[in-house]
């Protein structure tokens, strides 16, 4: 896979795993079940080491999708954007060389 | 008060508990010293019976995951889990390990039963907490834990399970 595509996987991961425990009902409930999930502050200190290895420009695109969309790196199969359902090209083939985005959402695209 | 004023998430019972149990998903005796070290072995299991592809991914996401807290609950249980965005579905596997491993549980004591716990980003509503809930509830059970040291297949995880004690 593309080192890059790893990172900014690896980052949504965090970035929704933040998400998931600053919000009070599921930390609640993960507390609830016998975990200690409080030092979220924890993951945000590897979020920012984690964008050190991010390209500039690949980050600025996240946010921006990230902003706008629940994930930012959303799973292909058969060529299918599997978020907006839109065939890609089979030009768009995965190689390590680049990070695909999708034709019609913009979102990047991890080939499954 | 967060638990009081929490939704109650929806609980599983002990035979759905099962389904998630397989004979790919059962590592009898874990070689492992260290928490990072069987957190690493239990995933390249998982890529070996081709559950994962991207182990590196789920790998760090685990690993981020312990910052918040340990996932060693005491007992000789630990329940290494999280969800990861290159995970297809929700996965169970099983490994025990018969000499212990430095795990940093919360009471320092060595784990012997480890279930570690995967899921898609994209199932809020799936059975991920309840199955975590559950395994975490089942193991509380000293007959459960002294029965799963003792078993010698998935036939014999799964009735172990079953006959825990639910609330």
């Amino acid at each position: 896979m593309n080192a890059q595509l790893e990172a900014l996987i690896m980052l949504q991961d965090i970035d929704l795993m933040i998400q998931e425990m600053t919000d009070q009902d599921t930390a609640s409930q993960m507390s609830r079940i016998g975990f200690d999930v409080n030092a979220v502050d924890n993951l945000r200190e590897a979020r920012e080491e984690l964008i050190r290895k991010v390209d500039a420009d690949l980050f600025v695109v996240y946010q921006r999708l990230m902003q706008r969309y629940p994930r930012a790196i959303v799973p292909v199969r058969n060529q299918v954007c599997l978020a907006c359902f839109v065939k890609q090209p089979t030009k768009d083939l995965p190689t390590d060389q680049t990070v695909r985005t999708c034709q019609r959402c913009n979102r990047f695209l991890y080939y499954i | 008060m967060h638990s009081a004023e929490a939704k109650a998430y929806p609980s599983m019972t002990n035979k759905e508990l099962l389904a998630y149990l397989h004979p790919d998903l059962f590592i009898p005796d874990l070689k492992a010293r260290t928490k990072i070290d069987a957190i690493q072995k239990m995933v390249a299991h998982l890529v070996e019976k081709k559950y994962l592809r991207d182990g590196r991914i789920v790998l760090e996401a685990l690993k981020t995951r312990e910052k918040l807290g340990s996932t060693g609950i005491g007992k000789g249980v630990a329940v290494p889990h999280s969800r990861s965005t290159v995970t297809g579905a929700l996965t169970l596997l099983f490994a025990r390990s018969i000499e212990g491993i430095d795990y940093d549980a919360i009471d320092q004591k060595p784990v012997h039963l480890l279930f570690m716990i995967l899921a898609p980003h994209q199932d809020k509503n799936s059975e991920y907490l309840p199955l975590l809930g559950k395994l975490v509830e089942v193991t509380r059970d000293a007959t459960v834990r002294r029965r799963l040291l003792k078993v010698g297949d998935v036939a014999e995880v799964a009735e172990a399970l079953e006959k825990g004690k639910s609330k």
